[in-house]
């Protein structure tokens, strides 16, 4: 019997289909569909993701599906080293982090979104990697922080990268 | 990092939709039974909606953050729910009984489970980042806590006395519905959010509290009207069923706990008039083989702390009585006259039969438990070591032995000859002077040795490997000795004989060598010896010099034995006799009469060993000398010739001729004990430099495993000691004594 599979349908109607191993790389999709498994009802196969965009998306399932077959090496604190290269394993990851700072944060939201947990770690550790030794003015037109920032602004973006602050060397 | 386009919800906004879209909702499939739900509550679409308002309500940047609302909102909720629905239901169904209660608190704790599921799922967002940021209780916990504060601890005491009103129903063999129990006591396990403190304090501690109060009914109407096996058959079903139960729908910690309380309860507290109630107690079973009733019996009690104690005790007195009925009947016979001799076998295999019968018993119905293995032994070697009449038990056993081990005693097959004996090993270890048994043994060993009456000598070496184990090396070395004695006997004997052919003394001449000490003393006359025999030992000694240089050689004439061929008349008779008797009739040859004292004076012999020799030849079955006056008594004013009227049917005749010795010396046992006893005295006293009198007599005591000696007989052996300055009295205190290197 072949695996069943689950219909990811983005915000700009975009569908794929996955196996649902997959799907269940998301802990918000797998809280739904886990209470299923054990009834013969027919599954509701089609999942709207409504954060994510359609080309997003597409790059999160080529994560989850690739993890399937060669799952990433979670990523320890303290970090073992400076660049991308030396800290993520195996070598498609860092390929993989090979994309456009504004394609990255899509990933880092994504991945928050639906709860994909080496993913968001992999995503937030590249975002820490690329903001490394960064000036705050920098800093402030990277995350698009209103001017003089105060005490108010430090806690939202920090609630989504909590881990990114835990990898910090 | 923002969301282009997306506006700023407000929390009124965001609220009200998650109200309408996602609680009422959820109310209303609760409250109408999910009467309208197929497949799932929510499906994808609905879920993500609500997922996502969350999501967005929890990411918006200050002032817009509403996650602590939200979390609050999420609480409120549920507690309305629970407050303003489920409580009014359950009191109101409190009223109308037990079972119709626990069922509604069961279908409303499932409908919890349900809302606490679906308000997590909802809320979700809460929990990975604001919860974690907080410490605040998961959503899923807060949402149990409501339960837990607004509807368990309201409704728990009416729950609880529903939910042991089922139990005790059970218990009374009514068919109650279990799952119902089960359900409602997984509430209790669950409820305390991974503690088992509201199961323990809520729902066990009263249930082992009704549990008590049901068995202590139990038991005072059973000990009334059931026999203890009756009785021991329902104890034992109800503990198997409180186990079950436990089984079915309790929590596995509480297993020990209510075990423990219908112990208390239906043994415990019933142990003492069961095993002593008339007609059917322990005694009574027992004297009865009831074996599945003792076993039973051992069973249950052993469940208890020393609940086997009081059993073991009446065992003990029981197999008791036993023995002292056996020791009864021995003195029965005696006063009915029969003779009371040294050997017993009647005594020892009732004594043997009984052993083993209780020693199965003991296996079998008391799972060979070790108090009662101990309570055989007490029981055994209190009437074992009960002596009637002349002769001690030790001697009968001793005695026995030798009527298994010599020929032409019991007839008994290999197997059952080495059963026998060790059974009878199992029974001397009960004895306490087992010295004296090892000193009578010895002797009759060597008799059965020395007159080759010995039936087997593997099952002689059997016997003292048993007695080896028992007691040690010490205890068997002499015996060893004497088996050895007669391993190299047999060895050299073909040597000698070689050597006797190359000498002119035409006569079958054998020796045996023993070596003093490993064999009882015997005595040993000095007779003046015929020709022909001291040429025959003058050949053997010089033979037996020259391959042992440093070893004595003395004569022992009283244990030999001779063939003399006697011609009476026409006919011609061997004779088989000891070497006294043979002495004795070579000098009547010839058919001279003497009188008794020419006898003595030619023989050297004194009256203790001439009267018995004598008496054999005159006065026993085969009557080769005439004694003048004819009678059965030998006096020193006798005569005798050689009886040339003798005659048998018989070529080959055996004159016995009574022993010179005693079975066994009880002095020399004593003096064996005494030398015994200052060892022991003396490896103490070496060891600990000083002791006071008290401690060292225990000391004795205790390292004395043969025999038990009194007080005073140690006392005894101190004084001796300190007399030959082996201790001295302390100068400042005369209880203390000092070892005096």
């Amino acid at each position: 019997m072949a695996e069943q599979t689950m219909t990811l349908i983005s915000n700009d109607a975009t569908s794929i289909e996955v196996p649902l191993s997959v799907a269940k790389m998301s802990a918000v999709i797998a809280t739904q569909i886990g209470e299923n498994e054990d009834e013969d009802d027919e599954i509701d196969t089609q999942f709207p993701c409504p954060k994510v965009s359609g080309d997003i998306l597409q790059k999160v399932v080529d994560y989850c599906s690739h993890y399937q077959t060669e799952p990433m090496v979670d990523i320890e604190t303290p970090l073992q080293g400076e660049t991308i290269e030396e800290i993520v394993k195996p070598a498609w990851y860092v390929e993989y982090c090979n994309v456009d700072r504004e394609v990255m944060f899509q990933l880092v939201a994504a991945a928050n979104f639906l709860n994909i947990k080496p993913l968001l770690d992999l995503t937030c550790l590249a975002v820490s990697v690329s903001i490394k030794g960064k000036s705050v003015e920098e800093l402030r037109a990277i995350f698009n922080l209103p001017a003089p920032a105060s005490a108010a602004a430090s806690e939202d973006p920090i609630d989504e990268k909590d881990s990114d602050e835990d990898m910090e060397p | 990092m923002t969301e282009a386009g997306s506006e700023i919800i407000t929390f009124e906004r965001g609220w009200e939709e998650i109200q309408t879209k996602a609680i009422d909702k959820l109310e209303s499939i609760l409250d109408d039974g999910f009467k309208n739900v197929k497949g799932r509550m929510f499906g994808n679409e609905d879920y993500i909606q609500v997922y996502t308002l969350c999501y967005d309500m929890c990411t918006q940047r200050s002032p817009y953050n509403h996650s602590r609302e939200l979390y609050q909102r999420h609480g409120e909720t549920i507690e309305a729910y629970l407050t303003a629905k489920v409580l009014p239901a359950l009191r109101a169904r409190a009223s109308q009984g037990g079972t119709i209660l626990l069922n509604e608190l069961q279908k409303r704790w499932a409908n919890h489970q349900v809302m606490n599921k679906w308000m997590t799922k909802f809320f979700n967002y809460l929990d990975r980042f604001y919860v974690k940021h907080h410490s605040l209780q998961t959503l899923s916990q807060a949402g149990l806590r409501h339960f837990k504060q607004n509807i368990y601890e309201e409704i728990k005491p009416e729950a609880t006395s529903a939910i042991i009103a089922l139990i005790d129903e059970e218990r009374d063999g009514n068919m109650i519905d279990k799952t119902l129990i089960k359900t409602n006591i997984e509430l209790y396990e669950n409820i305390g959010m991974g503690n088992l403190e509201s199961y323990t304090n809520d729902l066990e501690q009263p249930l082992l509290d009704a549990t008590r109060d049901y068995y202590a009914k139990k038991r005072e109407l059973w000990i009334v009207h059931d026999s203890t096996p009756e009785y021991l058959i329902k104890a034992e079903k109800a503990l198997q069923d409180e186990k079950d139960r436990v089984h079915d729908y309790l929590n596995p910690l509480s297993e020990n706990k209510l075990l423990k309380v219908v112990e208390e309860e239906v043994l415990e507290k019933a142990e003492t008039i069961l095993l002593e109630k008339e007609g059917s107690g322990c005694y009574v079973l027992l004297s009865n083989d009831k074996s599945a009733d003792l076993q039973r019996m051992c069973r249950l009690f052993s469940r208890l702390d020393n609940g086997l104690d009081p059993i073991a005790a009446i065992v003990k007195k029981f197999i008791c009585d036993m023995g002292m009925e056996i020791v009864q009947q021995r003195q029965s016979r005696l006063e009915a006259g029969e003779k009371d001799k040294n050997d017993d076998p009647t005594f020892v295999k009732a004594l043997l039969a009984l052993h083993e019968k209780y020693l199965g018993v003991i296996k079998s119905d008391f799972s060979g438990h070790s108090i009662f293995q101990k309570a055989l032994k007490d029981a055994f070697v209190e009437f074992v070591n009960k002596n009637v009449g002349q002769y001690k038990n030790t001697e009968f056993m001793s005695t026995y032995c030798d009527r298994i081990l010599k020929s032409g005693g019991e007839k008994l097959s290999e197997k059952e000859v080495e059963e026998t004996l060790e059974k009878v090993v199992q029974l001397f270890s009960y004895l306490t002077e087992k010295d004296v048994f090892a000193e009578i043994y010895r002797n009759q060993l060597a008799k059965r040795l020395l007159n080759g009456r010995s039936a087997s000598s593997d099952a002689e070496k059997v016997m003292i490997s048993k007695l080896k184990m028992q007691c040690g090396t010490h205890f068997t070395s002499k015996m060893e000795g004497m088996i050895s004695d007669l391993a190299v006997g047999a060895d050299s004997k073909g040597e000698f004989d070689e050597h006797m052919k190359s000498t002119d003394v035409k006569m079958d001449f054998s020796v045996q060598v023993l070596t003093t000490g490993f064999w009882p003393t015997y005595k040993s006359p000095e007779i003046n010896i015929p020709d022909q025999m001291s040429t025959c030992m003058d050949i053997f000694k010089t033979w037996h010099d020259q391959r042992h240089q440093q070893r004595k050689l003395t004569w022992v004439f009283s244990l030999g034995n001779a063939t003399v061929r006697a011609n009476f008349g026409k006919k011609t008779y061997d004779l088989n006799v000891t070497s006294l008797q043979a002495i004795a009739l070579n000098l009547m040859n010839g058919g001279k009469k003497k009188t008794y004292e020419e006898l003595k004076q030619e023989l050297n012999l004194d009256d203790s060993v001439l009267k018995p020799l004598m008496h054999s030849l005159s006065c026993g079955k085969y009557k080769v000398i005439s004694k003048s006056p004819a009678s059965n008594k030998i006096n020193s004013t006798d005569s005798f010739v050689a009886n040339a009227k003798f005659s048998s049917n018989t070529r080959k005749i055996r004159i016995p001729m009574a022993s010179l010795d005693a079975t066994h010396n009880a002095k020399k046992v004593d003096e064996d004990r005494n030398y015994a006893i200052e060892a022991s005295i003396v490896r103490t006293m070496k060891a600990r430099k000083t002791l006071k009198h008290q401690q060292l007599v225990a000391e004795v005591l205790s390292q004395l495993a043969f025999f038990k000696p009194n007080p005073r007989a140690i006392k005894k052996r101190i004084e001796s000691l300190i007399d030959r300055e082996y201790l001295e009295r302390s100068a400042d205190d005369s209880q203390l004594y000092n070892y005096l290197a």
